[in-house]
C-alpha cells in the first residue's frame, strides 16, 4: 500500500516529461528543417520565387520584406516566436496569412481523413474478427483474396472508378468539389463520402490483415477456451473477449494512416477537386510559396506528434496493464 | 434427482498428428454421483487433460470422439454443437491449471464472473454484479464489491485462481472440474484452494473431479480414484483402496515412486523406469509392459481389460500386485 500509493505519481509524471521531450525534440527538428529550406534552396528565394525577369530592387524589396537575407539564427529564432504566437507570416502567392490559409483549409482534409478511416474500420473490424476466427474458411477466402486485390488499386484509378461508377453513371454524389458543413451535414457528407472511400480503399487491407492475424493469435489464448467450456455464445466471446486484446496493434495503425492521410491525401484532393491541405500543398510548392510550405510542414509534424499521444491515451483505455498504478 | 451426475462410456478422443493418430483417450468409461468427488491421476502426456476437455467438448477441433457421455441424464454427444456448449455452460463449471492465462487481462473480474450467468439465466447487469461479488465472497475474496471492478493482472496468484472458481461457480453446475487446478500454486496456497474445492463441492453437492499429475492433492480429498496411463484408466476404486492395495503395476510404481519423510538421507529415490510411451504408437499389448517388472508373455499380445473386484476396486492387470503396498 504504502511503497504503491507512493510510486504511483512519481511514474505517471515520468511518463508525461517523457511525452512532452519527444514532443519538443520532434517539433525542434522539424522547425530546423522548415526554416533551413531557405537556406537549401539554389540561389534565392527571392529570385526562385519572382523569376528570372526580377529586377534588382524588386528582389531586394521582397528580401526585407519576408527577411530572407537574414542569417539562419535570426530567422529561426523569429519565425519560431512567430509561431509561439500563431502568426507563420503571410503567403508570398495570395498574401493572406499562412495560419489562416490552413486553418481554412484544414477542416476538409480532417473530415476526409477521418472518414477515411471510419470507412476503413467499420469494414476492416467485422471482416477481420470474422476471417480471423475461420481461418481458410469461406469468408476468409474470400476476404483475403479480395484484401490483396484491393490493395494492388492506386489511389488514383480507385478514385476514378468510384466517379465514373457512383457519380457520372447513377448520379448519386457529385462528380468533384466541395460543401462546407455550413450547407448542411447530409449535403457536405456527399461530397465528403467519394473522397473519403477512395483513400479507405486503399487502407482497409492493411487494417483488416493486421487484425485478422491478431485474431487468429487471440483465439489461441487459454481465456479463449475458458469463454467457450462457459457456453457464451460465439459472438460475444469474439467481440468481447478476442477483438479488445486484439485491437492494440490496429488502434497504433489507424493513428499511424490517419496521420498520413492528414498529409498526404493530395492526389485524392486533386482528383475531386478538394479546397484541402493537399491542394494547398500542391499549389505551394510549384511557386515557392516559402512561408505556406513550411507552415505546413509544422503542422504535420505536430499533428504526428499530438495523434501519437492519443494512441498512448487509448492503450491504457484499452489495455489496463499499461495504466500506472 | 435420481441417476449418476455423469456416465461416461467408451470415450474416445483420437487426434491426428504428423506421426500418426495420437490416441489420447482410448476407451474411458466413468461414473460419478453427486457430491462424489474423483480424483484423476497420471502422469504428463497419459491424456487426463483431453480427457477432461472431450468431456466439455473442448477437444482439439481436429480430433475424432466418439463414446457416450450423459450429464444428469441429458446425453451431450447427441446434441449439436451449439445446443451443447450452452447445456455444458449452464451445467458444467471448469477450473483451469494457470490462472493468469485462464482470464481476460483486458475484461474487469467482475464481468467475467457475471457475464455466463447473464448469458444463461438472463440476469440483469446489476443483478450480475451483484451474484459476482456474492461468488467472490463465497471463494474467499477479501472485499468483493471494490475488487470487481479490477483487472486480473491486480491480484496475486492464489486469488486470480479463486476467482477462476467463483467463474466456474456462476451458473451453479452440479458438476465441477478442476484440472490441474493448483499446478501453477505454491504448495501452501495449493492447500488452501483444494479446501475450498472440495468444501464448495460438498457444501452445494455438486460432484467434483480434480485432475492431478500429484498423488498427494487426491490422497485423502478424493472419494473415488481414477488411475490413467497411455489414454485408457488402469485402475479405480475407493481412494482407500487404490492407495492402500494397488493393484495394477503403475499405481503401484507410481506411489512408490512418492519421496518419504522417513527415509533415511541420501536414499535413492525410486522412479519408474522408461518413459511414458508415445501415444502415437500402436503397440498391441498393455501400454505400461515396456517398463513393468512383472510382465510377461500375455502382457505384451494383449491389452488387459479394466476387472471389478469386489467394492469397486477395479484394475486392468494381468499380473496385479498383491496389494500390500505401503
Amino acid at each position: 500500500m504504502t511503497a504503491g500509493a507512493l510510486a504511483a505519481p512519481r511514474v505517471r509524471l515520468g511518463r508525461s516529461a517523457r511525452r512532452a521531450a519527444h514532443l519538443l525534440a520532434v517539433l525542434l527538428l522539424v522547425t530546423l528543417a522548415a526554416a533551413a529550406l531557405v537556406d537549401l534552396m539554389p540561389g534565392s528565394p527571392s529570385a526562385a520565387i519572382l523569376g528570372p525577369t526580377a529586377t534588382p530592387e524588386q528582389l531586394a524589396a521582397m528580401d526585407a520584406e519576408y527577411g530572407f537575407d537574414r542569417p539562419f539564427p535570426v530567422r529561426y529564432l523569429d519565425w519560431v516566436g512567430g509561431l509561439l504566437t500563431g502568426d507563420l507570416g503571410r503567403s508570398v502567392q495570395s498574401g493572406q496569412p499562412v495560419l489562416g490559409t490552413i486553418l481554412e483549409r484544414l477542416p476538409v482534409t480532417l473530415e476526409i481523413a477521418l472518414l477515411a478511416v471510419g470507412i476503413s474500420l467499420l469494414v476492416a473490424v467485422p471482416l477481420g474478427v470474422y476471417s480471423g476466427a475461420r481461418v481458410g474458411g469461406p469468408l476468409d477466402r474470400v476476404v483475403t483474396a479480395g484484401a490483396s486485390a484491393l490493395m494492388s488499386i492506386p489511389v488514383f484509378v480507385a478514385g476514378v472508378v468510384l466517379i465514373y461508377l457512383l457519380a457520372l453513371t447513377t448520379g448519386w454524389f457529385p462528380v468533384s468539389g466541395w460543401a462546407p458543413l455550413s450547407a448542411g451535414l447530409a449535403e457536405n457528407l456527399r461530397f465528403a463520402f467519394l473522397p473519403a472511400v477512395a483513400l479507405a480503399v486503399g487502407e482497409t487491407p492493411t487494417l483488416l490483415r493486421l487484425l485478422r492475424g491478431d485474431v487468429v493469435a487471440t483465439l489461441r489464448e487459454d481465456f479463449v477456451r475458458t469463454a467457450a467450456t462457459r457456453g457464451l455464445p460465439r459472438r460475444y466471446i469474439l467481440f468481447r473477449h478476442v477483438l479488445r486484446p486484439s485491437a492494440l496493434p490496429l488502434v497504433t495503425m489507424a493513428a499511424v494512416v490517419f496521420g498520413r492521410l492528414l498529409a498526404g491525401s493530395v492526389v485524392v484532393e486533386s482528383l475531386f477537386a478538394l479546397p484541402g491541405l493537399g491542394g494547398l500543398a500542391l499549389q505551394s510548392i510549384p511557386a515557392k510559396d516559402i512561408p505556406v510550405i513550411q507552415g505546413l510542414v509544422v503542422l504535420v509534424a505536430i499533428t504526428y506528434v499530438v495523434v501519437n499521444m492519443l494512441v498512448d491515451l487509448g492503450y491504457t483505455v484499452l489495455d489496463p496493464r499499461t495504466r500506472a498504478r | 434427482m435420481k441417476g449418476p451426475l455423469l456416465v461416461v462410456e467408451d470415450l474416445r478422443c483420437h487426434i491426428p498428428s504428423a506421426r500418426g493418430t495420437v490416441r489420447a483417450v482410448d476407451g474411458v468409461s466413468l461414473t460419478l454421483a453427486r457430491g462424489q468427488v474423483l480424483g484423476l491421476v497420471g502422469e504428463s502426456g497419459c491424456g487426463k487433460s483431453t480427457l477432461v476437455r472431450t468431456l466439455v467438448g473442448a477437444a482439439p477441433a481436429r480430433a475424432s470422439v466418439s463414446g457416450a457421455i450423459t450429464v444428469s441424464g441429458a446425453s451431450l454427444t447427441d446434441m449439436p454443437y451449439e445446443a451443447r456448449r450452452a447445456f455444458v455452460g449452464r451445467h458444467v463449471g471448469m477450473v483451469f491449471q494457470d490462472p493468469m492465462s485462464a482470464l481476460n487481462p483486458v475484461v474487469p473480474v467482475g464481468r467475467q464472473i457475471g457475464e455466463a450467468v447473464r448469458h444463461h439465466h438472463g440476469l440483469s447487469r446489476a443483478a450480475a454484479r451483484a451474484r459476482a461479488a456474492d461468488l467472490l465472497e463465497q471463494v474467499g475474496v477479501p472485499d468483493p464489491g471494490r475488487r470487481l471492478r479490477h483487472y486480473p493482472h491486480q491480484f496475486s496468484g492464489g486469488l486470480r485462481q479463486r476467482i477462476t472458481i467463483a467463474m466456474a461457480l456462476s451458473c451453479d453446475p452440479e458438476l465441477l472440474i478442476a484440472d490441474e487446478a493448483t499446478t501453477a500454486l505454491d504448495v501452501t496456497v495449493q492447500r488452501q484452494i483444494l479446501d475450498l474445492l472440495t468444501g464448495l463441492a460438498r457444501d452445494r453437492g455438486m460432484g467434483l473431479i480434480m485432475v492431478s499429475h500429484d498423488l498427494g492433492v487426491i490422497a485423502g480429498r478424493a472419494d473415488e480414484t481414477a488411475v490413467m496411463y497411455a489414454g485408457r484408466i488402469v485402475e479405480r476404486g475407493p481412494t482407500r483402496e487404490v492407495f492402500g492395495r494397488a493393484r495394477h503395476r503403475y499405481t503401484d510404481a507410481l506411489l512408490g515412486a512418492i519421496p518419504r519423510l522417513d527415509a533415511p538421507p541420501h536414499t535413492r529415490l525410486r522412479v519408474i523406469p522408461g518413459a511414458p510411451p508415445d501415444l502415437a504408437g500402436t503397440a498391441p499389448g498393455c501400454a505400461f509392459a515396456p517398463r513393468c517388472p512383472a510382465r510377461g508373455e500375455r502382457c505384451e499380445s494383449e491389452s488387459p481389460p479394466l476387472q471389478g473386484e469386489s467394492g469397486g476396486h477395479a484394475h486392468a492387470c494381468f499380473h496385479p500386485a498383491e496389494g500390500e503396498t505401503t
